[in-house]
């Protein structure tokens, strides 16, 4: 029988990963939120505006044109997010964009009844998907919303995707937030809006 | 045509949605791509890095995997064989058990199309003790979007399904294997695709609407009777698996193998070879509100320009070392420790004189430098770099590129530097052992203080002070026998030496300067590392316009005593290479060749071949061979290793030239042994290069 003894002299030498304090500080910045707490500097411009939070980031939006209800809303790097009553139609220079093509569906039964529209996805790109919201229900109640929350349920059936879109209207039926996931591949965007004129 | 194009791609564009990160291939128990047991023909992304852990009993195996290109994969193994022991011998391992490392690598001989399958040729277990030895021909063709079949001929281990060897129609050598377990390290080539051959089979089916889980049958080709130290019972050639994509990156596995025994394990691979992989939010170049006020003072006086200079360049973390108005051209001489892509540096430069110098400047220059020595200059005309912001690769035919020689003399502006200047850096640190005969794990956790002190532009001292906390290394008790010179292998008694005290791992004088453009030198005395004092110095020429760089160092070198203070022990030599560089520059391959005299007095060459990702990460593997045996060397036969280098900023908002780096050498012997002293001049020089520059001159405008 031969003995195999092995010597193995396996050095891991994690001495070349020496963990100074400041790699400690770069990977906690990596992974901590990218807050903007500060909102009085853009209250003081007097302009419309939204805080969009996705993730740990958050990005301020300042309202560049209105027509017909449609809203769009311009951010640092030109990203832009169209929205009509609160719901997100339209983006470019996002991660994952969206473009929804039959607008009308949405003015006419918005608030009111199930809404059957067509829209694209982009990374990956798929045009024209039936994308069907379903009023789930109308939340009065809840501390989050100063008046009342639309719950819809979101579905695209082409790709089996599944979210909801949640909208916050105040009594005075100015759209306050909302909550709505574009993309499976994406996560939720929450929207507050900040109207300063009309 | 235009509609059916548009069509596939569509459909595919779906599926992508439909079955979630089908696209990304999985690990097998293995531990490098495939089914459950079984190797595929897949392969991650270039620039890839895996990590992959199975507990496939008795094994518990965990590997680190790597792509430097998308035909190739290189895997590292370490295996815990838990119904063996290490040794027999109760005074040298106690219970340990078995241990057992390896390499596999796996290259791409076909590229899948619509008509043809993937097509790879893999190796497992080369250049190690033998137990998993085995070489592969795997076929892999995907079906729609969630089907995809493995087709394979094995050798050594993955010959269960035994048919006879085809290759030995070619030739007689292919009909023996000596399937020969020894002390490791050498690559028996005569063993290669020889003895019994085998066939091995499998599928992998995304199942729809469970967000990617996927399922995975296979026909299995291990060879339980041959592989490793003990055969194992094997109920079933069919083996059943499941992996579920939690992302991605992660993934999770199941499965059932040899009829009786259940396996599971986690995954998780990323892609870190593009700019910016990790999607980090990079902090902007600052566009300055009062640009127009700035200038009309800068109008005024050079010196207001020369100042306001030194105070902008200054917030963005560039030092302004010298500058010089003359006429229509501002030129300015900075360092930065910001700033990894010198075309980054150059652009933050230019953008932010651009925003305070007065409108009849017309031209541009920056130059960067580096413990005094001049990497590069970058001129362009003002209008120009405005112009073209939107595309930067039009910039490319304008901007002006070249070596720089620092002559401190040359200047109008000259900023007084308070020296000397410290710098200082603190935290944990690990050192470790793992997989040795007096146990499985020995960990010296210290306290590091790293720092460098600039008495000039040119002469600085480094050092690293470690204090020990806790450690349990006073159970290491493996002595060395190596019959060369210990300049290595009494690592046990260093490792004893510096524990629970103060240890000095680093005390270095270095003296820079340069020779015309191309022509750095340096000197340097004192502590260079754990092991050894001296002095010496190295010359490097690297011609600014080139890819190649020659250089040459002599050290004078004396062994430390093991509590790593400021004794030494009876041991002194001399030890230089001459080093050859060569970064192609297509591939980005850096093959680098230092030939000379190591510590053991042995002669030989070591090879180094490096791939530098677009991102900054750097993955390389060595080895070495010398005028001594591989008798003499001892266990491993030549000194080899892998590393990978990952700069910081990847993780960050914020721009570092921080990389940490992570190496692996299997077997720390005596032959082969070089100096590792800090800051050799090829990194040091690092920006002095043009293709480096020009690489990445879509960061100007970042």
């Amino acid at each position: 029988m031969i003995y195999m003894i092995k010597k193995i002299f396996l050095l891991l030498c994690l001495s070349g990963c020496a963990v100074d304090l400041a790699y400690i500080e770069v990977f906690r910045e990596g992974l901590k939120k990218n807050e903007i707490n500060d909102l009085q500097p853009f209250l003081d411009t007097n302009l419309s505006f939204v805080k969009a939070t996705k993730g740990k980031n958050q990005a301020i939006f300042i309202l560049s044109d209105y027509n017909e209800g449609v809203e769009i809303w311009v951010g640092a790097d030109n990203e832009r997010i169209s929205t009509y009553k609160g719901v997100i139609i339209r983006t470019s220079k996002l991660d994952h964009d969206m473009t929804v093509h039959n607008i009308e569906a949405l003015q006419k039964n918005i608030f009111q009844d199930n809404i059957q529209l067509l829209a694209s996805l982009s990374n990956p790109s798929v045009s024209y998907l039936n994308l069907e919201l379903t009023l789930d229900k109308i939340i009065t109640d809840d501390l989050d919303c100063i008046g009342k929350k639309y719950k819809y349920d979101m579905f695209i059936s082409t790709i089996d995707f599944n979210s909801e879109l949640l909208i916050c209207i105040s009594d005075a039926g100015e759209i306050l937030s909302t909550y709505q996931r574009l993309n499976p591949f994406d996560e939720y965007i929450y929207l507050e809006y900040y109207y300063q004129y009309k | 045509m235009l509609a059916l194009i548009l069509c596939t791609s569509l459909s595919a564009n779906i599926d992508l949605y439909k079955y979630p990160f089908y696209e990304s291939p999985s690990y097998s128990n293995y531990g490098t791509l495939g089914l459950i047991q079984n190797p595929t023909a897949r392969f991650h992304d270039q620039g890839s890095l895996g990590f992959s852990w199975s507990h496939n009993e008795p094994y518990l195996r965990g590997s680190i995997v790597a792509y430097p290109f998308n035909w190739l994969e290189a895997s590292f193994q370490y295996t815990d064989i838990n119904n063996r022991l290490y040794s027999y011998f109760d005074y040298f391992s106690g219970s340990q058990s078995l241990k057992d490392k390896s390499f596999d690598a796996k290259i791409r001989l076909l590229k899948e199309s619509s008509i043809f399958p993937q097509i790879a040729l893999g190796i497992r277990d080369f250049g190690g003790t033998g137990l998993f030895a085995s070489e592969y021909l795997v076929a892999s063709k995907r079906f729609g979007s969630n089907l995809d079949i493995s087709i394979g001929l094995g050798w050594g281990n993955l010959n269960r399904n035994d048919i006879s060897n085809p290759l030995t129609k070619i030739s007689n050598r292919f009909e023996e294997r000596t399937s020969e377990i020894d002390l490791g390290g050498k690559v028996n080539l005569d063993d290669f695709f020889s003895g019994t051959a085998g066939y091995f089979a499998g599928i992998e089916y995304v199942i729809p609407k469970l967000n990617g889980l996927r399922l995975k049958v296979e026909l299995d080709g291990t060879n339980y009777l041959t592989e490793s130290a003990e055969p194992l019972n094997q109920d079933s050639r069919v083996n059943f698996g499941i992996i579920y994509p939690v992302t991605k990156r992660f993934h999770t596995k199941l499965s059932f193998t040899r009829g009786n025994t259940v396996n599971f394990g986690f995954s998780y691979a990323i892609s870190l070879g593009s700019k910016n992989p990790t999607n980090q939010l990079k902090r902007k170049r600052v566009s300055m509100e009062n640009s127009d006020l700035i200038k009309t003072v800068t109008a005024r006086s050079d010196i207001n320009l020369y100042r306001a200079s030194l105070l902008y360049l200054r917030q963005e973390d560039i030092s302004l070392q010298k500058a010089s108005l003359n006429d229509d051209n501002y030129e300015v001489v900075y360092s930065t420790a910001k700033y990894r892509s010198p075309a980054r540096a150059a652009g933050r430069a230019i953008g932010i004189i651009d925003q305070i110098a007065p409108e009849d400047i017309k031209t541009i220059k920056v130059s960067e430098v580096n413990a005094g020595l001049g990497m590069y200059s970058a001129e362009v005309s003002r209008e120009i770099f405005n112009r073209y912001k939107s595309n930067p690769s039009i910039l490319e035919k304008y901007i002006r590129t070249n070596g720089f020689k620092f002559d401190e003399d040359n200047y109008k502006f000259n900023p007084a530097v308070r020296y000397p200047a410290i710098f200082n850096d603190m935290g944990p640190e690990l050192i470790s052992q793992i997989g040795g005969p007096d146990g499985f794990f020995f960990g010296d956790l210290k306290w590091n203080l790293d720092s460098e002190a600039l008495l000039s532009r040119k002469i600085s001292i480094i050092s690293s002070l470690t204090y020990g906390l806790v450690d349990n290394m006073d159970e290491l008790k493996l002595e060395s026998d190596s019959v060369l010179p210990h300049v290595r292998t009494d690592i046990v008694k260093y490792l004893k030496g510096s524990r629970g005290g103060l240890s000095v791992k680093r005390l270095q004088a270095n003296y820079y300067n340069q020779l015309g453009k191309s022509t750095f030198y340096k000197l340097s005395a004192g502590i260079f590392e754990q092991m050894y004092s001296g002095y010496g110095g190295e010359i490097l020429y690297r011609p600014y316009e080139k890819n190649f760089g020659v250089g040459f160092e002599l050290w004078k070198v004396f062994k430390r005593d093991f509590d790593q203070l400021f004794d030494h022990r009876d041991y002194e030599t001399i030890t230089g290479h001459l080093n050859l560089y060569y970064q192609e520059p297509r591939t980005n391959i850096l093959f680098s060749l230092k030939g000379g005299r190591y510590l053991a007095e042995d002669s030989g060459i070591t090879v180094d071949l490096s791939r530098i990702f677009r991102s900054g990460l750097k993955m390389g593997a060595f080895f070495t061979l010398t005028d001594i045996s591989f008798e003499e060397f001892g266990e491993g036969s030549f000194d080899k290793g892998f590393y990978f280098w990952i700069p910081v900023e990847m993780f960050s908002p914020r721009y570092f030239k921080r990389t940490f780096g992570w190496g692996l050498r299997p077997i720390t012997r005596d032959g082969g042994a070089a100096l590792n002293y800090g800051y050799p001049l090829w990194g040091v020089t690092d920006p002095s290069s043009n293709h480096r520059f020009r690489r990445r001159l879509d960061d100007i405008y970042d």
